[in-house]
């Protein structure tokens, strides 16, 4: 077939938008409870409160139907449309979950795997309208800032206070917050933290064979050993020492809270953080530093001129992944009283309350990917020769 | 002027350079050619300082390098090599101005020389914003002459610096590199293994073998007066062809003749015409046209030369007394 009679978006676009259709059709889109723990009732899209919810399902169709029939040159339309799915996924599930519990306070609805289904095909349709702008960076950018936003923005009108998901936020705001920044400074510092001492040890390293034998040996062990364990061995070292020493101990360490959990970070961090400095450094073509020289610049020269711009963008990938890794890891601190998002992920396993460990993660993935995302960027706009 | 003094270097006790003594005059372009492995890469860069000789002494221009500041002299020498180096994150423009920076010149005059430079060696202006990785294996080796030549040094040092571009684009840079080299007059050691580049491009060559210079002479010398063994089987029994392409016809025709036997082949449709060159052609061209036509003679016109003939025989003549040395 012709490209201008090709309809809709490529493969992977087409099929997001008929699972986006199925999604709303044919699975549960939410779940109702009668109270907090009690196994609830499933609703289709359509079954929600008379003609609120058909109409939410008939938009969802048309939308999916109109990526379908739409020219395939039509790229634009069809970014919009995306937008708009994006935006019906969300707002559906909502405005359900609002009028399934109005006036109810004991009452929980939360999201069904229907939901789930939509959101994932909205990344598919959003993944493949990207795609469709493959030349144009700042086209592709808005769209995913255009997704964000109608999240955020929703969220902020208050659309999504029906959900239990939000019931739990609203009852415990002040320990979410608390433990959500806490779980971000743990983070953010340790892997801050091994990037301070990571990158110069990667200096210090790069052309000395044996010493680096040597050091990759130990943060090899550190990384081989799992995180749950390290957490573990680390409770007894510092609870020692913090025994012993009042320095220490007037510090805040001690075997269990913030600082063995830290320092458990910290060590995990260490190593994509050092390899990849170390990789960057390396990767540096020996006949552009040789050529460095030959033009006369100095030692000094040539090192912050040519051998760090050329491994900052693998040194500042380590480091993204480090934090991707240290997001996730820095769950377990809340084993050892180390606070953190994992608090409620873990009380919520405590008292089978799924919507507890939904608040519980689904900032955390959002915070994670968020992050990811921005260094992403920043590896990309860094990397000028173009190494990666 | 380059002039090195009972030049000596020792790799873990391989002698790589052995008491070399050699003189390059300024504005000679002078080929340092040998098998590889024979000392001559590690001959430039010790006069450059990227390889501290084991003894001896070397000067730029008169004075001993080991009185000047490594960076210094490296900044008034220019340095191409085979695989570029060219600066992945800088673009051409940078890449080019990338001494004169360092010499802290004005940035309107590292554009405007990056611009002429460009110029000079055939790419177009709109090239200075691009980045290495887009450019050919030949368009980066000019950026690296261009790059060397930035800071305008009196000496350029060139290591196999065509060695890495396909066949049709070197002898497209070794022309330009030729005509660049007419009018800028630059102290020039160049390294090569390749005959055919040697006799081409030298004033005068350098043949090592074993980190020894085993004979020196322009390129006509080298081909007309007998050597020992190793430079006659380096050199090759094609020689003489090779050093053809050297000379050009309008050196060697005589002008204002007619043809006297249009001894042409008859072309295709079966008529007999005159084959009919520039006095620009290389003689290397003008004898394969000869052999592939079938003739002795080609008419000579056009590019300011004056009609005239150049035929098998004073091709001959023109070389009957050795190679004529004509800059």
């Amino acid at each position: 077939m012709s490209e201008n009679k090709k309809l809709g978006y490529g493969k992977v676009g087409n099929l997001g938008a008929a699972l986006y259709a199925v999604s709303a059709l044919f699975f549960p889109y939410i779940q109702y409870r009668p109270n907090r723990v009690l196994t609830g009732e499933a609703y289709r899209l359509w079954q929600i409160d008379g003609m609120q919810g058909i109409i939410y399902c008939a938009i969802m169709l048309v939308i999916s139907l109109l990526l379908f029939v739409l020219p395939h040159k039509r790229r634009f339309m069809r970014a919009l449309l995306t937008l708009a799915a994006v935006f019906m996924t969300l707002f559906s599930l909502g405005q359900s979950a609002a009028s399934l519990t109005s006036g109810d306070s004991i009452a929980r609805a939360s999201m069904g795997a229907g939901f789930w289904l939509s959101l994932a095909s909205v990344f598919l349709m959003l993944s493949a309208a990207r795609l469709e702008y493959v030349h144009d960076r700042l086209f592709q950018n808005a769209l995913t800032l255009f997704s964000l936003s109608i999240f955020f923005v929703l969220l902020f009108l208050g659309v999504f206070d029906g959900l239990s998901v939000m019931r739990e936020y609203l009852n415990r705001k002040e320990t979410f917050l608390s433990q959500a920044s806490a779980h971000l400074i743990l983070a953010s510092t340790s892997v801050g933290a091994a990037t301070l001492l990571g990158v110069p040890l990667a200096f210090a390293l790069f052309s000395r064979k044996r010493l680096e034998r040597a050091v990759f040996f130990l943060v090899n062990l550190g990384q081989t050993i799992p995180t749950l364990s390290l957490l573990g061995l680390l409770m007894v070292p510092l609870g020692y020492l913090s025994s012993k020493y009042q320095i220490i101990k007037s510090l805040g360490i001690s075997g269990v809270g913030f600082w063995p959990a830290w320092i458990a970070l910290f060590i995990y961090a260490l190593f994509p953080i050092l390899h990849n400095a170390l990789a960057g450094l390396q990767m540096v073509d020996p006949a552009v530093t040789q050529a460095a020289f030959s033009v006369g610049m100095t030692k000094n020269q040539v090192f912050y001129k040519v051998q760090i711009p050329l491994a900052i963008p693998l040194m500042i990938s380590g480091v993204r992944t480090a934090l991707t890794q240290a997001m996730g890891n820095a769950v377990l601190a809340a084993l050892i009283g180390g606070g953190g998002l994992g608090s409620l992920i873990f009380l919520g396993l405590a008292q089978s309350a799924p919507d507890l460990i939904l608040l519980g993660t689904l900032p955390l993935v959002l915070l994670t990917f968020l992050t990811d995302a921005l260094l992403g960027r920043v590896v990309v706009a860094l990397d000028k020769g173009g190494s990666l | 002027m380059i002039q090195t003094k009972n030049l000596t270097k020792i790799y873990n006790g391989i002698t790589a350079v052995d008491n070399v003594s050699l003189e390059v005059p300024s504005g000679e372009l002078c080929v340092l050619l040998g098998p590889s492995g024979c000392g001559k890469s590690t001959l430039l860069k010790m006069i450059n300082a990227l390889v501290p000789p084991t003894s001896g002494e070397i000067f730029v221009n008169g004075k001993n390098t080991h009185d000047i500041p490594v960076e210094l002299l490296r900044r008034g020498i220019g340095y191409v090599v085979q695989n570029v180096g060219l600066f992945p994150h800088y673009t051409v423009m940078r890449n080019i101005g990338v001494v004169m920076k360092l010499l802290n010149k004005p940035k309107e005059d590292i554009e405007k020389r990056a611009l002429f430079l460009l110029d000079l060696i055939g790419l177009p202006r709109s090239y200075a914003s691009r980045y290495p990785r887009e450019l050919s294996g030949g368009e980066a080796q000019r950026v690296g002459v261009a790059r060397a030549l930035a800071a305008d040094p009196a000496i350029l040092l060139m290591d196999e610096p065509f060695g890495s571009v396909d066949p049709l684009n070197r002898e497209h840079l070794q022309n330009s590199f030729t005509e660049i080299q007419k009018t800028l007059k630059k102290t020039v050691l160049f390294v090569t293994h390749d005959v055919s580049e040697a006799l081409m491009l030298g004033d005068r060559i350098l043949l090592m073998q074993e980190g020894r210079i085993v004979r020196e002479g322009t390129p006509g010398d080298l081909v007309f007066q007998e050597g020992d063994n190793f430079s006659q089987a380096f050199f090759g029994s094609e020689m003489a062809l090779k050093l053809l392409s050297r000379y050009r016809v309008g050196q060697a025709y005589t002008k204002g003749m007619k043809i006297q036997n249009a001894a042409c082949q008859p072309s295709r449709v079966g008529e007999a015409i005159p084959c009919l060159v520039s006095g620009n052609m290389p003689l290397s061209e003008a004898l394969s046209l000869m052999i592939i036509n079938g003739c002795r003679e080609l008419a000579v016109s056009g590019d300011g030369f004056p009609q005239g003939t150049l035929s098998f025989e004073s091709l001959l003549s023109y070389f009957r007394k050795g190679a004529p040395n004509v800059q």
